[in-house]
């Protein structure tokens, strides 16, 4: 039997070619792409090597829909890496893929993040180059992560960890007693600073500091009657919105942060105390504001000197 | 949802019941392609009680559980692929159980179109305990002295509803739309006072909310392989609907004015083109118009009906970023805008006297501000780079002739910033810079009363004082081992105040340091450390009693020093105990003090000092989960919260209002939080 086999090899060889593929896939068969289109030759190993590597879980995003032609390869981000899949004569260890994205990555950071702009350039991220974020060689997968099913930069609850890793001032903040919903996932750090970069001072989401604020806080806008300047300058200069001790999130307390400003003529100047006598009561409670109640403005019209002084 | 304590043991059974047929729900999982299971959306749900064991309004400030009762846990994601078409269907369920839930629809087919429908509710429950005879809460018209003192209960809600829409269109264009409505309801602290009035004439009043917030958001896009475009609308608009209230016994202040409606379009193009594969340009160009018109809530003097007010806005940024060498990269970009309050200028208080330090019109403020920075990147040998940079900060205001704040017509800052950075290394990374900045401007101008007599000008304001600053950070990153890394941040600022005035701001300087650590015990066990101090530290001058125009009597001038600490520490382990118990428990502390040192110098009567104040929060959390069968468990969770205050704030020296309301708050609250529920995975 083996001598009639070696005898006629061409013809088992052909009988093969033709019979294999038509009964299933053996093996030996050509790679089909497992998760990504176009991810054969990587997944010949890669779907074996997941616990060393874990990569699969990129087929629960959005890069991993093939019905989206638009969607990304290994190699579109990785590189072809020709000396990764094919380990060059008289090397031992297997070079690693053209660019690597991790943490330890020696790829640059704007060469990592070419990866990404190739797509993702337009939108949210147009302000991208040029923003601090890159300025800094903070790469787009030093937030993101691509192989996951759960982003945590992009779930408000997770999103945070993720920002608070690099901004650990920000972390004792947020713990304060006078804060935004930030811990409770209520709040993130994207409804106000786009961290891909924007027209706004500090990579605020709108133009300006109060634009940003006015999203949730409209009724500050005004404009009032009577105004109160800094108010429409800055809500900053009164304000730390990552957190205080202090109510309202205020950066010091009344009569302090008033007389900041404030000439000391009159009541203005008078100590900060528990007298709760007429002028003295500066301190406790709303401080100043027991009487200034409108300090944001005020815009009733009432033929009263008081009236500009948000009282009213 | 709060649970009827009395309910609670059929709901636990209830809970136990849905724990237990989610967790038996495995036993019909089918088994899949291994493959499969790794790389496909995968679903959870998930069903269970918890259990609050005392009240604690620090912990429930903004999750909904505030009290000691039992709590619906439940929560959902629901996701799922068509992978013929690319079509998601996403619904995306949380504390829906809680005051806080929040619900998520998606529908998406990737690259051609897709839309969105969020609700999301947001409480505040006010952690203070109100003890008031106020009556008509919620309203416009509010009584002191309407009842006896009782305990009420504050709280704010917004209902927020969004929905969004997307098309991919021919020639790399998209649409996207998004509106977003806001329902604001609830009653917040508020007050009224005149200390011109009877002695401790201060009452408290709530502040009835009841407003409507809408914003849409339309953008038009282009993305292309060099230019990239977006043009579009951005409106938002606020209604109120209570505008005033009227007080039935209080001061002579009423009515008291609400907030009123104001409404906004912003047009805008923005953009960016790369001219080279490493030179970029960006931009944004937008336009908008802001009114403000609701009738006034009493008679104008002038016979006005509304204000008739109104912002415009114009504003610019240009960007560019080049790398003309291989090693340097440049970045820069200039920021314009310039607000013009166009709102006309009346009289709205008659009769005012020549030592008034106002006019009786109103005072629109108008501003244009131009920001820029240019700044220099170099690449050194051995993955350092060094960066140079400038900032500037132009900002020109508009002033009242009469005024009683002193002001500056222009304030220009200019920052000098030079930072070397050490990265691509496998083992050490990190950054060190500096800065200094210094703020200038025009010429302070004085304060003249109405009459045109010189009025008190001792005050240089915060944001427009002369300020020096210098600031140091440092951040670096060390892998000593493949288990270990460790991170070190800080920074360290000093700012230097003056101006021409003898008082306001001194000087203040601020510092933080943090460093953390995590370790791999083992492939399966990591463990977390973090300890973190910020302090801030802030002196001012005033004077007790000023003088005019620019004097304070010997003995009057008075110092305040004001500190701010905090020291925080977190520890986390997490790990598997028996190889499918998955557990973790995060531990944190932190600790805030409040210094408020005042000091007379020259030898004048010595002030009693107030109290410091100090936060202590202490947080576990501790998880487990124990599967049943590949896609399904239980999951058990425990809390310990514990806030410890002796803020003086809304009580200080025995304080009350008028009619004795008292506002004040539980200093030691302590939470155990136990809550228990199954879930399951599918995909």
């Amino acid at each position: 039997m083996t001598a009639f086999l070696r005898a006629r090899f061409e013809w088992v060889l052909a009988a093969a070619l033709i019979l294999v593929p038509a009964l299933g896939a053996p093996v030996w068969a050509q790679p089909k792409d497992v998760v990504l289109n176009g991810d054969a030759a990587c997944m010949v190993c890669h779907q074996y090597l997941e616990a060393q590597y874990p990569i699969l879980a990129i087929g629960k995003t959005k890069h991993g829909t093939r019905a989206d032609k638009r969607t990304p390869t290994c190699t579109s981000c990785h590189g072809e890496s020709d000396t990764h899949i094919n380990i060059p004569q008289g090397v031992s260890e297997r070079p690693k893929p053209e660019r690597m994205f991790g943490k330890g990555s020696m790829t640059p950071a704007p060469e990592r993040d070419e990866a990404c702009l190739s797509c993702h350039k337009g939108g949210k991220q147009i302000h991208w180059l040029g923003s601090t974020h890159a300025a800094r060689d903070i790469s787009c997968t030093s937030c993101h992560q691509i192989h996951t099913g759960r982003d945590k930069v992009r779930d408000k609850r997770t999103q945070p960890e993720v920002c608070l890793g690099c901004h650990k001032d920000k972390r004792t903040q947020i713990m304060r007693p006078s804060r935004h919903p930030i811990l409770e996932g209520k709040v993130a750090c994207s409804d106000c600073h786009n961290p891909h970069g924007s027209a706004g001072p500090t990579m605020m989401v709108r133009d300006s500091v109060n634009d940003t604020c006015y999203q949730c806080h409209m009724e500050k806008r005004g404009p009032f009657v009577h105004n109160h300047q800094p108010v429409t300058e800055d809500c900053g200069i009164c304000h730390n919105p990552h957190g205080t001790i202090n109510y309202a999130m205020l950066k010091l307390r009344s009569p302090f942060l008033c007389q900041q400003c404030h000439e000391p003529t009159g009541h203005r100047g008078t100590v900060a105390s528990f007298a709760t006598n007429s002028v003295p009561a500066n301190t406790v409670a709303r401080g100043c504001l027991n009487c200034h109640t409108n300090i944001h403005g005020s815009n009733n019209p009432i033929d009263a000197g008081n009236a500009r002084t948000f009282r009213r | 949802m709060n649970i009827d304590c009395h309910n609670f043991g059929r709901w636990l059974r209830v809970a136990a019941a849905a724990a237990a047929l989610l967790a038996s729900s495995a036993l019909w999982a089918q088994e899949e392609d291994p493959v499969a299971a790794l790389s496909k959306p995968e679903s959870s749900l998930s069903l269970g009680i918890g259990y609050a064991g005392s009240d604690a309004p620090r912990f429930g400030l903004y999750n909904g559980i505030d009290e000691e009762d039992a709590y619906l846990l439940g929560e959902i994601d629901y996701v799922r692929r068509l992978d013929e078409s690319g079509t998601w269907f996403r619904l995306d369920g949380r504390n829906l159980g809680l005051d806080s839930r929040q619900l998520r629809f998606e529908h998406e087919r990737q690259s051609d179109w897709g839309y969105a429908i969020d609700y999301n509710q947001i409480i505040r429950n006010e952690p203070y305990t109100v003890n008031t005879t106020l009556t008509g809460i919620g309203g416009t018209t509010q009584t002191i002295f309407g009842a006896p003192l009782r305990e009420v209960d504050l709280e704010t809600e917004r209902d927020i509803l969004t929905v969004e829409a997307k098309k991919y269109l021919p020639g790399n264009f998209d649409f996207r739309v998004t509106f977003r409505n806001e329902e604001k309801d609830g009653d917040r602290i508020f007050g009224q006072g005149d200390f011109g009035g009877p002695p401790n004439a201060f009452f408290l009043l709530t502040e009835p909310l009841d407003s409507t917030t809408q914003q849409i958001d339309a953008v038009l896009g282009f993305t292309g392989k060099r230019l990239q475009l977006s043009a579009g609308y951005y409106g938002s608009f606020f209604d109120q609907h209570k505008d005033r209230i009227d007080v039935i016994n209080g001061t002579a202040n009423t009515p008291v004015s609400l907030p009123p409606g104001n409404h906004a379009h912003q047009g805008y193009l923005t953009g960016g083109y790369s001219f080279t594969p490493t030179t970029r340009g960006t931009f944004k160009l937008a336009y908008s118009s802001a009114t403000q018109d609701d009738t006034f809530i009493v008679p104008s003097a002038n016979g006005r009906t509304n204000a008739d007010a109104g912002v415009d806005t114009f504003s610019f940024k240009l960007g560019l970023t080049a790398r003309p060498l291989p090693k340097l990269s440049v970045r820069s970009n200039l920021r314009y805008e310039d607000r013009d309050d166009r709102t006309p200028v009346d009289t709205y208080i008659t009769g005012v006297g020549a030592n008034a330090t106002y006019d009786g019109t109103n005072v629109p403020h108008s501003r244009k501000t131009l920001r820029g920075n240019l700044e220099a990147s170099y690449r050194l040998p051995r993955g350092y780079r060094i960066t140079g940079g400038v900032d500037l900060d132009n900002q020109e205001r508009t002033f009242p002739d009469v005024r009683s704040v002193v002001y500056r017509e222009d304030t220009d800052e200019i920052t000098y910033r030079v930072e070397l950075q050490r990265a691509l290394s496998e083992t050490l990374n990190g950054r060190i810079s500096y800065s200094y900045s210094e703020r200038d401007g025009s010429s302070f101008l004085p304060n003249f009363t109405n009459g045109g007599s010189l009025a008190s000008n001792q005050i240089n304001p915060l944001n427009l004082a002369d300020r020096d600053r210098n600031k140091v950070r440092l951040m670096l990153d060390w892998a000593p081992m493949e288990a270990l890394s460790l991170q070190l941040a800080g920074y360290y600022t000093d700012d230097e105040y003056d101006g021409t005035n003898p008082h306001g701001p001194d000087n203040g300087d601020s510092h933080h340091l943090s460093l953390d650590a995590a370790y791999a015990i083992t492939d399966k066990w990591q463990a977390t450390a973090w300890y973190s101090r910020e302090k801030t530290e802030f002196e001012s001058t005033t004077c007790q009693a000023g003088g005019i125009p620019s004097t304070c009597n010997v003995g009057s001038v008075r110092k305040s020093s004001l500190d701010n600490t905090t020291d925080a520490v977190g520890f986390g382990l997490s790990g598997a105990l028996f190889d499918d118990i998955e557990v973790g428990v995060d531990v944190s502390q932190s600790f805030d003090r409040g210094e408020f040192g005042q000091q007379i110098e020259s030898g004048g009567t010595p002030i009693t000092q107030l109290p410091n104040v100090h936060y202590r929060h202490t947080r576990v959390n501790f998880h487990a989960t124990y599967p049943i069968g590949e896609n399904a468990g239980i999951r058990l969770d425990y809390i310990y919260d514990r806030w410890r205050t002796n803020d003086w704030q809304w009580s200080g020296g025995g304080f009350t209002y008028a009619d004795f309301t008292t506002v004040s708050q539980d200093e030691n609250q302590i939470l155990n939080f136990i809550g228990l529920r199954g879930y399951y995975k599918f995909r």
